[in-house]
């Protein structure tokens, strides 16, 4: 498909705008407009692909528009029991990558996969004997699927319901021949924290530009106001949080890193922190948003919130759901608040990766009102792709995790 | 158009400082600093000390020069008046005046566009670009390829598989 390359080298993609800008320009397209564009010649085939617009959305600070599954085993550490695959929302279909070169790593820590413009960060826990934890980094260019080959899985038109869509059940995992891969196996390196006094656990992650911003977290039984940035090569320090937080949501708000709620222990206990902090690169320091983080937005069982971009506005995402309640004298012991979620913009999608009670990896596609509503789980149909995926069973998702690419 | 408002106070008009700048046909431009200084390239200029008498800028001419300054004075002016009034009221003008400033044809907004981006006018650069991409948005490829000047090089078969793998991008 890629054959006919020297012959579109002389075509300019606009004519009367270099090829620089012209991409600039087309990286402003969303998603759900590509695919129409893609057919207006053979240079635009090729230019518009997620390989070539991805980055350049990145460094735009667009919102993404590629959804990256990971999934591996967590009882067995041979590398067999690895799967790698990346769900296309628009396509609606799951490829599979190649297994990494994995022999030691366990565990995947599911809330701490972040893409930078260059690289994908996994947290790991790398093997058993080896109580700290590890950084993998990847290539970001290993997991790129290459423009829509394989577009005979897509969904149905844009309005419809998810449950109405035939196409859903052909979506296979066999299409591996269109990514972008390089070699056989994944490559990657380990990264190790940069000592032992900042080796937190549960912190904010956030990936801004090439850099890696670890924000908060836990060491030992302490939260820590601690920051510091990994750029692929190195860790630096940066200014610490005015509110020492874990469990916060870490967010890219217009190009500025944000960190927002999390918990802390105060004097009675576990407290949800109601602060927002956003980074500011001039005066390198934090800038704290009073009470901008509403308490429901964060439960003290669930792990980390998610908030999201939408039409250029900042969201809590917050999908209501019953508790559930065990034990006795309504006390609650158990909540089904430990999900992950992802949104992707155009088409408007929800992404839910559930591994708490019922182990499901779904979606659903809300309408754009639903969204400005408070009580919106009742309004969403939901579509389970998990086993039409091959993912469906505990193994395969209790140690995934969903990363915008 | 938008006629480019007289004098409206700008943020220190008193005291503010002139710049010069001249066209690649060699026209005079006398802009406040402020304005001046939307560009990133202009400022890296005045910093490095070439901000002297006038600035040359190769790369564009007087006609699009004077429609960049538009641009530039009206964002100063709408930054002050943000700072005063607050965001929300300054946000919906903005939005309205860049709307109405950026209809323009293709041709006109292409050499906004290299401007932009050799004056390094980010906001400008973001509001041309994404004009492209509001151009295209909806349209059929047969529509795209008009407005674009682009010559449809797929053989009948291409276009035959295309259609048929996207058939639901031409409901």
């Amino acid at each position: 498909m890629e054959g006919e390359a020297a012959a579109a080298e002389a075509t300019p993609i606009i004519p009367g705008l270099p090829d620089d800008l012209a991409l600039l320009c087309l990286a402003h397209l969303s998603h759900s407009h590509l695919a129409s564009a893609r057919s207006t010649s053979r240079i635009w085939r090729a230019t518009l692909s997620p390989s070539i617009l991805n980055p350049i959305r990145k460094s735009l600070n667009l919102p993404s528009q590629q959804l990256l599954f990971l999934s591996l085993s967590p009882s067995d550490s041979s590398a067999d029991e690895l799967h790698w695959c990346i769900v296309d929302p628009l396509y609606h279909r799951c490829l599979s990558l190649p297994k990494p070169a994995a022999d030691t790593l366990t565990s995947l820590l599911s809330r701490r996969a972040i893409s930078t413009t260059g690289h994908i960060f996994l947290h790991f826990i790398r093997s058993l004997d080896e109580p700290y934890l590890s950084l993998i980094l990847f290539s970001v260019e290993q997991f790129v699927i290459n423009s829509g080959a394989a577009a005979a899985h897509h969904m149905a038109g844009s309005s419809q319901a998810p449950d109405v869509d035939a196409a859903a059940t052909s979506t296979c995992q066999g299409n591996t021949d269109s990514c972008l891969l390089k070699g056989e196996e994944l490559a990657y390196d380990i990264i190790q924290v940069p000592n032992e006094d900042f080796n937190p656990l549960w912190s904010a992650w956030v990936g801004l530009g090439s850099r890696l911003v670890v924000a908060g977290g836990t060491i030992g039984n302490q939260a820590t106001s601690m920051t510091m940035t990994f750029d692929g090569c190195q860790w630096n320090k940066l200014a610490q949080l005015n509110e020492p937080r874990f469990m916060a949501a870490g967010f890219v708000f217009k190009g500025e890193v944000w960190v927002l709620g999390g918990k802390r222990l105060g004097g009675a206990g576990l407290e949800i922190v109601s602060s927002g902090e956003v980074f500011m690169p001039k005066l390198q320091k934090w800038h704290l948003v009073p009470e901008m983080w509403p308490k429901h937005l964060q439960s003290l069982e669930e792990k980390v919130p998610c908030v999201v971009c939408f039409k250029g506005r900042m969201f809590g995402l917050k999908i209501g759901r019953t508790y559930v309640e065990k034990g006795f004298k309504g006390k609650i012991l158990g909540v089904e608040e430990d999900s992950l979620w992802a949104l992707t913009e155009e088409p408007f999608m929800i992404f839910e990766l559930e591994t708490s009670v019922e182990m499901a990896l779904k979606w659903a596609r809300p309408s754009e009102e639903t969204v400005q509503t408070r009580e919106i789980r009742g309004q969403l149909s939901w579509k389970r792709i998990d086993s039409e995926l091959g993912l469906d069973g505990f193994q395969r998702l209790i140690d995934s995790t969903l990363i915008h690419l | 158009m938008a006629s480019s408002s007289s004098s409206l106070p700008s943020p220190s008009s008193s005291s503010s400082k002139k710049f010069i700048l001249r066209s690649s046909d060699g026209k005079h431009f006398e802009v406040d600093e402020a304005v001046a200084l939307q560009s990133e390239m202009i400022k890296q200029m005045v910093e490095d000390g070439f901000g002297g008498d006038v600035i040359p800028l190769l790369n564009v001419s007087s006609i699009v020069l004077s429609k960049v300054i538009d641009y530039c004075k009206k964002h100063v002016e709408l930054d002050f008046k943000k700072k005063m009034d607050g965001d929300n009221e300054a946000h919906e003008e903005i939005k309205n005046w860049d709307s109405e400033y950026i209809n323009v044809g293709v041709d006109e907004l292409y050499h906004l566009i290299m401007a932009a981006n050799y004056l390094h006018i980010k906001g400008l650069l973001d509001l041309t670009c994404q004009k492209v991409a509001d151009i295209i948005k909806g349209k059929q490829p047969e529509q795209i390829r008009k407005i674009f000047n682009i010559e449809n090089d797929f053989t009948p078969e291409e276009e035959q598989e295309i259609r048929k793998e996207h058939s639901w991008a031409f409901e």
